[in-house]
């Protein structure tokens, strides 16, 4: 696949630097019920994560808006390379459960 | 196989996302954006495969999402922090009187909130009941209070797990909003208000939210019950 695409392009995406598989970043807002149900299932496994508030960071909300068609649509999740667009609690843990970060029998509490 | 799959879909999403810097704004951009939304979205609402009850259940449990979302800038101040907090008898879900009297002690987390089955609401009533054992490590119960009626609260409650007294505020219509302050009369509701009343029956925190859509956070009110958990074990 790679080798068809241009050589800049491929430059270029070499010499960025991957997410990490356990890196987590929570793209959201301080006043949104997802978002801090969302942190705090993070919390409550002892992940540590990145918070970055898209209603304060440009970059954050551009970042969003890029994934997401132009909606700045909160909570969004990086989790390594995954992207979460508003994940279930339930979908959250199996992802979460896919990279070994919490155990796989939990049931998403 | 499905773990390649896996590896090869984060790969993807790791050169997409480094991408985002690179373009210029354009038609194109947005366009690809777009796509990858289409992608996201197709997986995210793939149904599952539960039986039919359960999809019904999951379709009633998952319909704040996508009611009419509500808006508004708060009208009320509320009462101030150091204030007695009213006493007052409501029945919950089960028709069940419950004072506030019965709970002095403890600190009482008052969470007014405008409406059973609403978007925000339902996401912030969620999120407090996962943080039951949070709550209860820091001495705390935690009572909703709205207007509507008794049975929508029990409906209300069984679909989204609820477990927590949900007060009824519905005859005299709103009569404890207004006596705590937080009662916005064009509209018929209350505020999306919390108040925090201490063992001695005093306020010692309150928010209320400046946009009706906007829930307190929750590391904050946390942080409040922290400060007067510590103050009264130093008493």
């Amino acid at each position: 696949m790679e080798q068809s695409q241009p050589d800049t392009t491929h430059h270029l995406l070499k010499s960025a630097e991957p997410l990490s598989p356990a890196k987590l970043v929570v793209f959201g807002t301080l006043w949104c019920g997802a978002t801090q149900r969302v942190r705090r299932y993070l919390d409550r496994h002892d992940l540590v994560y990145d918070f970055r508030d898209v209603d304060r960071d440009d970059g954050a909300a551009n970042q969003v808006r890029w994934w997401t068609g132009g909606y700045v649509s909160h909570p969004t999740l990086q989790i390594g390379g995954d992207i979460l667009v508003e994940p279930s609690t339930q979908k959250l843990a199996e992802v979460l459960a896919k990279k070994g970060l919490i155990p796989s029998d939990n049931s998403g509490d | 196989m499905v773990e390649q799959r896996n590896n090869r879909m984060v790969e993807l999403e790791n050169r997409f996302s480094q991408l985002e810097p690179r373009l210029k704004e354009s038609p194109e951009k947005e366009a690809i954006s777009i796509l990858h939304a289409l992608i996201h979205e197709d997986r995210r609402t793939a149904p599952n495969q539960e039986s039919s009850s359960s999809r019904t259940f999951e379709n009633v449990a998952n319909l704040y999402k996508t009611a009419p979302a509500m808006s508004g800038r708060s009208e009320n101040s509320g009462l101030p922090v150091g204030s007695p907090a009213p006493d007052f008898v409501l029945p919950d879900a089960n028709g069940k009187p419950v004072a506030l009297s019965d709970y002095r002690g403890q600190q009482i987390v008052l969470v007014f909130y405008p409406l059973d089955w609403s978007p925000a609401c339902s996401d912030q009533l969620s999120l407090y009941q996962s943080e039951l054992d949070e709550f209860k490590k820091l001495n705390a119960v935690v009572l909703g209070i709205s207007v509507d009626s008794l049975y929508s609260h029990g409906a209300w409650a069984a679909v989204r797990g609820i477990t927590f007294p949900m007060l009824s505020d519905f005859h005299p219509h709103g009569e404890v909003a207004q006596r705590y302050q937080v009662f916005r009369a064009n509209d018929g509701f209350s505020e999306r208000a919390l108040y925090v009343i201490d063992q001695d029956g005093l306020i010692c925190y309150q928010h209320i939210s400046p946009d009706l859509p906007k829930i307190p956070n929750i590391y904050e009110l946390f942080s409040a019950l922290k400060v007067h958990t510590t103050a009264q074990a130093e008493r």
